[in-house]
């Protein structure tokens, strides 16, 4: 009996001995994007796998895997209550991510401190886009005709009530001081339909973003009457003035990041935080940002954590003041 | 002319001898993910995308290799469909209601013959029109707005009611329940959650393949058991391998319609394969099925749904090359593909990225032929299927349709509704409920919904939307002319044969 | 007729509960006069309705003897424990045993049953985890043995 304690006991710190000697570092890497193939979270896994591949970080590639299902929820579950030390395995995410769990959209019992918040490590901003025939010219041409006709024009975008894409239309309604409950707005199945819809003057307002946008911006058949940024955004877009300077204090910032599950160690999770602060750092990386046409919008570790924690409360007034949740 | 020339430039960057073989390889890997049940083009070429990308590809030679898997796929859907009644994709499911019972009469052979001609019919005359009518037809796309898309579903719905068949309440019961399976999910207006019991997996409602995997493979697989337990069971003969001239050209009329009717569906952005081969193949009923041959093996009703959705896909590809914009789930796919190689799709591809468009479109004729003179010597292989005995096929197909459901997205619970789904459709089917009106309740009823919804939204409730602009007039007196026409022309026929 | 009859009832309760399910949805608002609970109820009053004439009139339906309903619901029953057991046991186990028991119901004899139980398993997963790059489960209850 003793004989055999004594054996699984020296098995045991073998194998503690073990994980000691080498330290973590992923045998099959992966980044799970929570969507079907195309959209936005494969795109926001590729930024990372390409770079991380191209920058020589990891000397495996790391692989994207797809898990679609309530904008990130199916994922969100599964990684909470399937493989919640993983450390293989990182999960994009997205400002709409925060929204859904802010609104207990990813399960009741969940808080964004259900899983370990990695990074986010770049950004997209909310634009007011109308046909380029339109009348307005400027924020505040538009403003004013909401203003005085609030049923007369309708809003149109890729999201259902409480969706990211919903919010956008939100705060342009509040801007021209109409309750979002009664302005008129049209969800659609993602962004592409809007556009169709705004082409075909359907609806008359598309609050998209910017980036997802690009491709259409030298057709000639819209204008961006305003940017949801703090700041003016660099390159082609150099020429487009945010909200915030035609005296509108309207900023929505798409982040895109990734999370960890809740039990994946502090080692392991110190790894992951300093592979990908090292990655901020190459051009590689800041090359195959600008290519996925999204901003920078770095922020690794605790402070990205934290900043979840706020976005979340951030989030729950915005949805109680809309009357989403009581 | 300047078509003509554009389109030279595309030969020119199609006819390479490495795009040759690219072209090659994704039609013959995309009618094996097309014939395999459970796999379909979303799959083949969410798959081979990444494999395109990290083999160093350039941009219009991965595209050209995809779309090859896009049209390959939807050629090879009718295979499981025409064999073994189980579709392999969505747009095959009509493909069963004539194509199996032809294999049950012995000729497995001629079907697949003919449906790879129908197929062939229907993609090139799609390329023909993308060719040629891609700008124009953008603009005709832009014309539709939710009030347009709803009364469009009426229409869909008008056609299919020949599809109701011999018992109108089984069939309307088939209807609901297919609608109400559509239901499930989150809706997409208010984000309310509809009959999810909790489970994000329910959120994004009843994935297609679940449900096709579920009503066709599980219960038919319950079915087969049943056959194949009797006492008289024996194989299916092959009684012969070709097709004849005078039979393909019995098709020829159904063939062009239905092409016609495919592509047309196609360029509209939402719909898709099932919508378009489910409207021709019951414009075709209603025109052609004089002796009430349809659904026991008429080869007209086998080339409808195939030229349809084979037209389908080249026309979806026109609102994703014009507009930026996909029409189906497997060019959004394709957009990603793109979007991959930082070119965004938008309006302006065709002039900014004429070798590309222009070298897929190429491209794609030439891999219609490839897969004409591939069907024929491939009928005889897969004619071979109907001879593995049951024993073998009956796992195989129920573990390769598993694992298609479970890729999707990773999970069990998948494999649970799936396997739900199929006890109810052995029911349904057992107790003659037709099972097309519940695919097309599931297909159509969530467009209708939320177009519905969203005009209403636009219109503040007032009716009058639906009946403003052209489109929805045309739309209106098309739906009227489909509900009474037959009913007029038989009247016609019966004063002039009693005058007789 | 009786098994018409009762799936008939069955299909009567789905159209009760649907209608339930639909009153009983709660928005916080809506853009469109109908909300997210018309379509709802409205199919599954017609459900309830059109179960009804099924009830009182059900027509007769051909079911299989005795033998072969047994082997159907040792089909359904399999598949429940293949999804069941799909995670815990991996795929390459819980896929064995599917298609061996698959195959005896279809009148394998123990030798093809094997055979087709390996072969389908093995070239399946080949096919998927390698050629595909989509991930099947390797069993939980295999984890200790093939490390974290």
């Amino acid at each position: 009996m003793s004989k055999m304690l004594h054996f699984v006991a020296s098995c045991a710190a073998l194998v503690v001995l073990g994980s000691n000697v080498h330290a973590f570092e992923p045998n099959k890497p992966l980044c799970l994007a929570p969507a079907k193939p195309g959209g936005g979270f494969d795109l926001t896994c590729r930024l990372v796998s390409n770079s991380l591949t191209a920058s020589k970080l990891l000397d495996k590639p790391m692989i994207v895997n797809f898990m679609p299902g309530g904008v990130g929820a199916v994922a969100y579950n599964h990684v909470i209550g399937q493989k919640p030390d993983d450390a293989n395995m990182i999960v994009a995410a997205s400002t709409g991510s925060a929204l859904n769990i802010a609104q207990g959209k990813f399960g009741a019992k969940y808080s964004v401190d259900s899983v370990r918040w990695l990074a986010a490590l770049g950004a997209d901003y909310g634009a007011v886009i109308v046909k380029a025939d339109a009348k307005w010219n400027n924020l505040n041409e538009l403003v004013a005709d909401l203003k005085a006709n609030p049923k007369g024009f309708v809003l149109g975008s890729g999201g259902s009530i409480g969706s990211q894409d919903w919010f956008k239309a939100a705060i342009i309604a509040k801007l021209a001081g109409i309750n979002p409950k009664d302005m008129k707005y049209v969800a659609f199945e993602g962004g592409g339909e809007a556009l169709t819809a705004l082409m075909g003057n359907h609806i008359q307002i598309y609050p998209g973003d910017i980036a997802e946008f690009s491709g259409q911006i030298s057709s000639g058949k819209f204008k961006v009457l305003a940017l949801l940024s703090e700041e003016r955004l660099p390159g082609q877009m150099s020429h487009i003035p945010t909200a915030k300077e035609q005296g509108f204090d309207a900023v929505w910032t798409i982040w895109r990041g990734f999370y960890l599950g809740p039990k994946v160690s502090d080692e392991e999770y110190d790894y992951w935080v300093n592979k990908i602060k090292a990655l901020a750092e190459t051009p590689e990386f800041k090359q195959e940002r600008e290519a996925r046409g999204l901003y920078p919008f770095t922020m690794i570790g605790k402070p990205y954590h934290e900043f979840m924690q706020k976005e979340e409360k951030r989030f729950k007034e915005l949805a109680k003041e809309a009357g989403l949740l009581k | 002319m300047e078509i003509l020339s554009s389109l030279a430039t595309g030969f020119s960057v199609a006819l390479t001898p490495t795009h040759l073989f690219l072209i090659f390889l994704g039609t013959l890997l995309g009618t094996l993910f097309g014939a395999l049940p459970g796999l379909g083009p979303i799959n083949g070429v969410a798959i081979l995308l990444p494999i395109c990308y990290t083999l160093g590809l350039p941009v219009e030679s991965s595209l050209i290799m995809l779309a090859g898997i896009y049209y390959g796929a939807e050629f090879g859907g009718r295979i499981s469909s025409i064999l073994l009644n189980v579709p392999g994709d969505a747009g095959a499911v009509f493909t069963c209601l004539d194509g199996y019972p032809m294999a049950q009469k012995g000729l497995a052979g001629p079907a697949l013959a003919l449906s790879g001609v129908a197929s062939f019919v229907g993609a090139t005359i799609a390329i023909v029109g993308l060719t040629f009518f891609a700008p124009l037809l953008a603009k005709v796309a832009i014309y539709f707005g939710p009030s347009e898309y709803f009364v469009l579903m009426i229409f869909a719905f008008a056609t299919i009611s020949a599809l109701m068949g011999t018992n109108p309440v089984k069939s309307l019961i088939g209807l609901t329940v297919g609608l109400i399976v559509g239901v499930v999910g989150v809706d997409s207006t208010t984000g309310v959650l509809r009959f999810t019991f909790g489970e994000a997996e329910l959120y994004d409602g009843f994935e297609f393949l679940i449900v096709i995997v579920g009503f066709f493979a599980v219960s038919e697989i319950m079915l087969m058991l049943e056959h194949h337990s009797s006492d008289d069971f024996e194989m299916p003969k092959i009684t012969r391998i070709y097709i004849t001239l005078k039979e393909l050209l019995t098709c020829k009329w159904t063939m062009l319609r239905s092409s016609a009717i495919g592509f047309l569906v196609g360029v509209l952005p939402g719909t898709g394969a099932s919508i378009a081969s489910a409207v021709s193949y019951t414009i075709a009923q209603k025109i052609s099925d004089k002796d009430k041959t349809f659904g026991t093996g008429d080869m007209r009703g086998l080339a409808a749904p195939e030229s349809a959705n084979n037209a389908c896909s080249g026309g979806a590809l026109i609102p994703m090359l014009t507009l930026g914009v996909p029409g189906s789930g497997t060019t959004a796919v394709l957009l990603g593909a793109l979007m991959l190689y930082n070119i965004n799709p938008g309006p302006m591809l065709f002039v900014e990225q004429p070798l590309l468009v222009w070298g897929l479109i190429a491209s794609m004729y030439i891999g219609n032929i490839m897969l004409l003179i591939m069907n024929f010597p491939m009928v005889r292989v897969f004619t071979k299927i109907l001879q593995i005995p049951y024993w073998l096929l009956v796992p195989s197909v129920i573990v390769l349709a598993f694992v298609g459901v479970y890729s999707v997205n990773m999970s069990t619970y998948a494999l649970f509704l799936t396997i739900i789904l199929g006890i109810l459709g052995y029911f349904l089917r057992k107790l003659h409920y037709p099972m097309a009106p519940v695919i097309l309740g599931f297909v159509l009823g969530k467009i209708m919904e939320d177009n519905l919804r969203r005009a209403f939204a636009m219109s503040g409730g007032e009716v009058g939307i639906f009946f403003q602009g052209s489109v929805n007039w045309i739309l209106w007196s098309l739906t009227i002319f489909i509900l009474f026409v037959p009913m007029l022309a038989k009247m016609v026929v019966r004063r002039y044969q009693l005058k007789r | 007729m009786i098994v018409d009859r009762l799936f008939g009832v069955f299909l009567l309760l789905l159209g009760v509960y649907v209608l339930y399910g639909g009153l009983s949805l709660e928005v916080p608002f809506a853009y469109d006069p109908l909300g997210p609970s018309a379509f709802p109820i409205g199919l599954g009053a017609v459900l309830t309705v059109l179960s009804l004439f099924v009830i009182l009139k059900p027509s007769a339906a051909k079911f299989p003897d005795f033998s072969t309903s047994i082997k159907t619901v040792i089909i359904v029953v399999l598949l429940f424990l293949y999804q069941l057991s799909f995670d815990f046991l991996g795929f390459i186990v819980a896929t064995l045993l599917l298609v061996f028991f698959i195959s005896k119901i279809f009148k394998g004899t123990t030798t093809q049953a094997i055979g087709s139980a390996i072969g389908v398993s093995l070239s399946v997963y080949i096919i998927f985890s390698f050629l595909l790059e989509v991930p099947l489960p390797m069993g939980a209850i295999f984890k200790p043995f093939l490390g974290a």
